[in-house]
């Protein structure tokens, strides 16, 4: 009892003695950085326990009063937060020390964390990042640059947006690819609207934990992109970059061969198919000979038959044309220019960035190029000490000459370079081979069906391939041009009461046109039999979003809590508008001028989602992390019974190297246990009202539906929607470890993932005889798992020389656990339980038989019981054997490295992307050894090694007309395609600060800059970027871009 | 005393703001989720609810005749004609659309026209099946206009059934126990899309037939125009079908009758021949497809004009068989044929070309003509022993076409052979009648040695038909690949 009363005397003793000190007076300092030793304006200053506090000015300069025995906690982005107790003294100079990574902030869901904090598995890109790189679309930075994200561009169209794939494909028929957030709220609109100069960081998103906020739209990885933005108490900055270039395409296309060979080898064809069918040698070589040109229907020599009885060009025989279409659709040395002015910096309340990019792109294909100018200006004000507001906003538009280079189109320039041959000429020709000159004395296109009067032509008039189109005409005299306009705006007001809490109210606003104009010629091409042809659209998408975030933060002793409560309401619009006319007199290409009205469509509709979220995070002692996020999501996309949903996430992480038994471990600064679970929601690609059946007026079913008789029409679905859809649901799973050995000399990341989606969104097929296709329905259920590691080591790091390397790969699978049916074959793909959605499946190639020149494939033998007891070949590509290959078109492993050396004033950055173990099935260059089956398409060299006579041991089957298999799917045509690529390359100089001084300017450096500058590829004649299922579609190649730039800061 | 006041001033507004936050948290959102409306299309229920949708539903349905399915060649209803009217011995296809019709290779399970042939009639038999069903529940629409639209829908349910018997079976009468395809009477749902077992084809032929007298009992002799069907198509139809059958030859004519009015020589007068064969308001045609001129420009349809007509910009690739252009005498208005290229000397197959058919946007594209149906009725009146009806019928159409003809003295089967020529010349072009009749009486198509594709096409063979498509057999439990051996 005694000792109990004297212990409390002792409490209360202590507590006096603590009033006594505590007197109240007001210190001063200066908070400099401990690298530089320069004052550091906009440091915030805050008394530890309290709302008070302030930030330092331009000199770095505070003055606050307390009482003794306060604790200042000083901080500022990027440096470690230092604290100091008040004393006798009443100045306190702090130098702060630059942070390493474990105080690192990072954008996640819906707010950020300390980078110790994160739970789950998120990679973030920065804008020193990006800015070694030159990407018209944004998000390309990350390829080769975040592990577990794989990215590909099909097409070399300047503005082309990637496609992207978060931990694989875990879904079939919705959409795969991630959620993108701009400052707090979905975006809508076309990503090449966004200027890269504009980012301050990307953040990807990969696991449960990270992404269940998002709910019903986490499941395929979410990619947060913030925007740069002012800091308190800074002097402006002014940044003038500009930059100059030229590209060209990153690879070749495939070889051909000219109008001789050409004639050659289809002379060879035919010769061939006349043995076929019964003519002797010599019989069947001089009827090759005298048949050659009329099937083709064009002469481009001075002689009738251009080709002997013994398949070689006659003496005497000349050229009248040989087009190189290659040479006229695809350009070199084309522009690139970009110039970029930002203005950044804040004064004591207020901050703000501003930026103006310009850019200017012309792409591999004539008549493909991209403008875009984009602006931003960001604003944030801090009211008083609990208030503060801002606004984001942005503008941007872009035109671009949009000529098809991807798809499978007779007019698509790419596809049109392989399927018309060099035998056809550009502009129109007599029967004799001259130049027809039109009404006006000028050359005219020759769209290969007597154009221009010259129908009934015997020759040089007619063309089996693509007739009735020229490409030149398609993309000379016709117009394809598209102009997208984007406004992005954000408001936002952040309000601290109650000492705890925050309340942040955020509302964004975006409205997204698209504008395409097409005119399709009046005289040449499809469009001239109506008189030309106008077709315009316009889509306006409209996204708005409102969240309301309460957040409640607060430390009691060890134990750190934070929680979160928001409520999200979004509204998604698209007000679409599509018309055409035709008739138009030369010279006229605008809507208006028309004389027929042809088609026109437009719709509104729009969905909604709203959402409650919650989140707790708790940690003890910065050892011991712990997180859990739910979020309830109701969408309109479904039936009102069916349109709410769940979704959660717990991870957890430990932090050995804050323990206390660790503190003796010296080479290890950094290690971390992560995991995580949770369950997420897709809705994404499905359309808006997928569960409804509902009647349809001008485009049902894909068929356009004109009126009968001027009578409105209306069509029931195809596709049979199930009213009781609901959303596909991923279980995801993630164990990873970060580490940091030797300060930084050895640090990264492993992780590995396992994400298990169902309920699948799927179109089941259904017997076609039942008048419908599929039942649009939650079936199948797809697994993907797989290893990521980034991996950094910074070797030197000195004051004058540092040098650092980097890679990071992941190792992905993707498998089918459950399948509304047995199998499935889709395209090249066999799909059933336990494949790979990427597994090609398909005729296994075996040879060319020597005795006869014939195609030949596997096929099983089987025994009585149709069991498989070996296999032979066969000739009859129909009864040939399908296999699965045990290929797929997805990489075995894919990543990227990249290395940054700086030595004195010069610095020098690379960054490597590359792909391995995929396969690609190249139908470009099975379609150019078609045996010539079709006369006059593109022929590859590789014809010459066709089968000729008995005893040719060759790959190439015997060249004919008549109908064959020869280069029908199978593995013939399957081909490994690894790749490495340099995609970006900077090698920089900066002036030195001290000479610049004098003159008023902080930094100048000149830079030379190339992407895709080298790519070593397994297989040639294509860009190895395609596609994920690994099929071509004569897409055109990415370009190579070499720039020299510089920049100017004051 | 100042700072408790203060604390609790502070705490006031705290707590109120908090309370407002929490209020916005929880707000009902019902209302917000269900505001968005399906602007896509109508339901169901507003279809049914009144005739003027209803009938755009009918509209719809004969719209996606003309449209473009899948490709050229398998388009709309046009396409599968045009696929039957190229794999004769009349006209010669260049490397071109329906080339692969044209060589008679196009009828393996995976290839378009045997998936498009087969998903195009029974999507028309599903909506046909809807349309019976919607209209039988409305409680919008009148006995009268219940019993029009279902045997509307009753018209296309034969229709369509009966282009799945001719496309994927053999000749009906060899074999009328066989088991090709299933009758659809009922619209799918979720439990029925794995689809029904195939029925004899004596079952689907009975309920083609039966589908068919119900619908000539209640429709209407008027309808809105030709595009539309009424009680003469049907009966066209009906006719043609007969003609499959070939047991009821009385019946054939009846119908026949039925459909062309009974008066043989009004009947075939046409304003066509010579004009293009692009306007349906001809009295001789019965059934068509409007074109209006305007919407149908943004595809070059792949009817016969868009193939045939080398006179103006479209696919000209269609070409005629010389021995056949031999078999028109100067003075029909049929004969249609020129050598236009000259360079029939290197290409002997590109000799002639037709001009029966002008290629142009608002072309209608023929379906039913009353000739057809008078020279049905002259094959019913030979089989029923009436040889003089027969000529006469048959010297109608021919005097029509032709000042110079004289009536036929022929009989037994060479009036049978001229009275199968006759429908050859008068309809080369439309709805393949070359093939029909060579699949309907076991007789061979014999290729000219002139064509680009020379072959022989025995009697009975399977290219008289198509194979099963390989996705009904992976989708309907009640297919196998054995359907498909032949």
């Amino acid at each position: 009892m005694k000792l109990k009363l004297t212990w409390l005397l002792t409490l209360f003793m202590a507590f006096v003695m603590q009033f006594s000190f505590a007197q109240e007076k007001t210190v001063t300092g200066t908070i400099t950085t401990a690298e530089d030793g320069l004052p550091l304006p906009g440091a915030s200053v805050i008394v530890k326990g309290t709302a008070r506090g302030q930030q330092t000015d331009f000199d770095g300069k505070y003055s606050i009063s307390v009482n003794t025995g306060d604790v200042l906690q000083i901080s500022y982005v990027g440096m470690k937060t230092t604290e100091v107790t008040v004393g006798a003294s009443n100045t306190y100079d702090v130098a702060l020390k630059s942070d390493n990574a474990l105080e690192e902030v990072v954008v996640v869901a819906y707010g950020t964390q300390k980078k110790e904090a994160i739970v789950g598995a998120v990679s973030t890109l920065t804008s020193e990042n990006i800015e070694n790189q030159q990407v018209t679309s944004p998000l390309r930075a990350l390829q080769g640059t975040v592990a577990g994200v794989n990215l590909l561009t099909s097409g070399g169209q300047p503005g082309n947006n990637p496609t992207i794939r978060i931990r694989g494909f875990s879904s079939i028929n919705a959409a795969q690819g991630p959620l993108i957030i701009l400052d707090g709220a979905p975006f809508n609109g076309n990503l090449n609207t966004i200027s890269q100069d504009q980012i301050e960081s990307l953040t990807v998103l990969k696991d449960a934990s990270s992404t269940s906020l998002y709910g019903s739209r986490g499941a395929n990885g979410v990619i947060v992109i913030t925007t740069k933005k002012g800091r308190l108490n800074t002097k402006a900055k002014v940044t003038l970059r500009t930059q100059y270039g030229v590209s060209n395409p990153a690879v070749g296309l495939h070889d051909l061969v000219g109008t001789e060979d050409n004639l050659r080898l289809s002379w060879q064809a035919i010769r061939n198919n006349n043995i076929a069918l019964g003519q002797s040698a010599a019989d069947a070589a001089t009827n090759a000979s005298t048949s050659l040109i009329g099937n083709f229907g064009y002469n481009p020599y001075n002689v009738p038959n251009p080709i002997d009885s013994n398949g070689n060009l006659v003496d005497g025989a000349q050229l009248l044309w040989e087009t190189d279409w290659e040479d006229l659709l695809i350009r070199s040395d084309v522009p690139r220019v970009n110039h970029n002015l930002s203005i950044t910096g804040g004064g004591e309340s207020s901050s703000y960035f501003f930026s103006v990019d310009y850019l200017s792109e012309d792409g591999p294909v004539i008549e493909s190029d991209f403008e875009r100018i984009a602006t931003r200006l960001n604003v944030q004000s801090q009211v008083n000490d609990w208030l503060q507001v801002g606004i984001n906003t942005s503008f941007s538009r872009s035109r671009s000459g949009n000529p098809d280079q991807t798809s499978g189109s007779t007019t698509q320039a790419i596809q049109w370079i392989y399927s018309v041959s060099s035998i056809f000429p550009v502009y129109a020709r007599d029967a004799d081979g001259n130049i027809v000159l039109n009404s006006s004395g000028n050359r005219f296109f020759d769209a290969g069906n007597g154009n221009g009067g010259r129908l009934g032509q015997a020759f040089n008039a007619t063309r089996n391939i693509n007739g009735g189109e020229n490409i030149l005409a398609s993309l000379l005299l016709g117009d394809e041009t598209r102009i997208r306009t984007n406004f992005v705006g954000t408001a936002f007001a952040e309000a601290k009461f109650l000492k705890n809490f925050t309340f942040n109210s955020r509302f964004n606003y975006e409205n997204f046109m698209f504008d395409s104009h097409s005119f399709n010629d009046d005289i040449i091409g499809a469009a001239s039999t109506v008189g030309g042809r106008v077709s315009k659209t316009r889509n306006v998408t409209t996204t708005v979003n409102a969240t309301q975030a309460l957040n409640y933060t607060n430390s009691f002793g060890n134990h750190n809590i934070s929680v979160d409560a928001i409520m999200e309401a979004y509204e998604l619009t698209t007000d679409g508008l599509r018309t055409s006319a035709t008739g138009f007199l030369p010279g006229q290409e605008e809507l208006g001028n028309g004389t027929n009205p042809e088609t026109f469509g437009g719709i509104r509709i729009s969905q909604r989602i709203n959402g409650y979220l919650g989140r707790l995070a708790y940690n003890y002692d910065n050892k011991y992390f712990v997180e859990g996020s739910i979020r309830r999501d109701g969408s309109s996309q479904f039936g009102s019974d069916f349109r709410w949903g769940t979704f959660y996430s717990v991870g957890a992480s430990w932090v050995l190297t804050n323990e206390t038994f660790m503190e003796n471990v010296d080479w290890l600064d950094n290690f971390k246990i992560r995991a995580s679970y949770g369950e997420l929601g897709n809705n994404a690609g499905i359309g808006n009202f997928p569960y409804q059946f509902v009647f349809q007026g001008a485009n049902p079913n894909n068929i356009v539906l004109s009126p009968v008789e001027g009578n409105p029409s209306l069509l029931p679905p195809t596709s049979l929607p199930d009213p009781n859809l609901v959303w596909e649901k991923t279980a995801s799973t993630n164990i990873g470890i970060d580490f940091n050995i030797f300060r930084g000399a050895f640090s990264g990341s492993v992780d590995y993932y396992n994400k298990e989606s169902i309920d699948l969104l799927y179109n089941v097929p259904a017997a076609n005889s039942t008048g419908v296709v599929d039942v649009f329905t939650n079936n199948g259920a797809v697994r993907n798992y797989g290893w990521e590691f980034s991996l950094n080591s910074q070797i030197f790091n000195t004051d004058d020389f540092s040098w650092s390397v980097g890679a990071n790969f992941s190792l992905d699978e993707n498998e089918i656990t459950e399948l509304p049916q047995e199998q499935f074959i889709n395209g090249t793909k066999l799909w059933k339980e336990g494949n790979s959605l990427f597994e090609f499946y398909m005729r296994e190639w075996a040879g060319v038989d020597p005795s006869n020149g014939a195609a030949l494939w596997y096929i099983d033998v089987t025994d009585t019981n149709g069991d498989v007891i070996g296999r032979d070949v066969t000739s009859n590509y129909d009864q040939a054997t399908l296999y699965e290959t045990e290929k797929t078109s997805l990489p075995d492993i894919q990543g990227g490295f990249n290395t940054n050396l700086r030595y004195k004033q010069f610095d020098l950055s690379v960054l490597f992307n590359f792909s391995f173990g995929a396969y690609l099935y190249d139908s470009d260059y099975s379609g150019l050894i078609n045996g010539f089956a079709s006369l006059g398409s593109g022929a590859h060299p590789d014809n010459f090694k066709a089968w000729q006579q008995p005893g040719d041991i060759t790959d190439f089957a015997v060249l004919t007309t008549g109908q064959n298999n020869a280069n029908d799917r199978s593995t013939r045509f399957l081909f490994k395609n690894d790749y490495v690529r340099l995609k970006a390359l900077t090698l920089g100089y900066n002036f030195s600060e001290k000479a610049l001084e004098d003159i008023g300017i902080s930094r100048i450096r000149l830079f030379l800059q190339a992407d895709n500058l080298f790519t070593w590829q397994s297989h040639m004649g294509i860009d190895p970027e395609q596609n994920f299922a690994g099929t071509t579609n004569a897409r055109s190649p990415l370009q190579r871009t070499i720039t020299t730039g510089a920049i100017i800061e004051f | 005393m100042k700072n408790n006041l203060n604390f609790r001033k502070h705490l006031g507004y705290g707590y109120l703001a908090l309370f407002v936050v929490m209020l916005s948290l929880s707000s009902c959102s019902n209302d917000f989720l269900d505001e968005p409306q399906n602007t896509n299309g109508l339901t169901e229920d507003v279809v049914f609810n009144s005739r003027q949708i209803t009938e755009s539903f009918v509209s719809g349905i004969l719209g996606n005749y003309k449209g473009q399915y899948a490709n050229v060649d398998t388009g709309g209803l046009y396409s599968l004609y045009f696929a039957r009217v190229i794999k004769g011995n009349d006209l010669i296809q260049a490397q071109n659309w329906y080339t692969f019709d044209y060589g008679h290779e196009n009828r393996e399970p995976n290839f378009r026209r045997t998936n498009f042939n087969w998903d195009f009639n029974y999507q028309n038999v599903n909506y046909a099946n809807i349309l019976i069903q919607g209209v039988s529940e409305s409680g919008a629409l009148s006995d009268d206009e219940k019993r029009e639209f279902i045997a509307t829908g009753k018209f296309f349910r034969a229709f369509h059934h009966f282009q799945l018997v001719l496309d994927f079976a053999p000749n009906y009468n060899n074999n009328s126990s066989l088991e090709r395809i299933p009758f659809y009477d009922q619209r799918v749902n979720l439990e029925t899309v794995t689809g029904k077992a195939p029925s004899p084809l004596s079952e689907v032929m009975d309920l083609i037939l039966l589908d068919l007298n119900e619908a000539i009992v209640d429709l209407p002799e008027t309808r809105i125009g030709k595009s539309y069907v009424n009680k003469a198509v049907a009966n066209g139809v009906l006719a043609r079908v007969l003609s499959v059958t070939k047991d009821d030859w009385q019946g054939l004519s009846d119908a026949a009758r039925a459909a062309y009015g009974g008066d043989a020589a009004s009947a075939v007068v046409s304003s066509n021949w010579g004009a293009g064969f692009r306007d349906m308001q001809d009295q001789e045609w019965m059934w068509a497809l409007f074109q209006n001129g305007s919407s149908e420009t943004n595809f070059f349809f792949g009817q016969a004009a868009a193939m045939m007509d080398h006179f103006v910009l479209s696919y000209q690739a269609t070409y005629v068989n010389p021995n056949f252009v031999d078999l028109f005498s100067s003075t029909d208005v049929r004969n249609t044929f020129v050598d236009f290229y000259g360079v029939s000397a290197s290409v002997p197959w590109r000799e002639y070309v037709s001009s029966k058919f002008a290629f142009a946007f608002d072309s209608d594209i023929v379906l039913m003509r009353k000739s057809e149906m008078v020279l049905l009725d002259a094959e019913a009146q030979y089989q029923l022993g009436n040889i003089p009806a027969a000529q006469n019928l048959l010297f109608t159409l021919q005097s029509e076409r032709d000042p110079n003809a004289v009536i036929s003295g022929n009989t037994g089967a060479a009036l049978f052979e001229e009275i199968l020529l006759e429908r050859r010349k008068e309809l080369y072009g439309e709805t393949g009648v070359e093939w029909f009749d060579a699949k309907r009486y076991n007789r061979a198509i014999v290729r000219d040695a002139v064509h680009r594709i020379p072959l022989t096409v025995p009697v009975d063979s399977p290219l008289f038909f198509l194979k099963i498509p390989q996705n009904e057999i992976d989708a309907n439990p009640n297919y196998t690949t054995d359907i498909n051996i032949e």
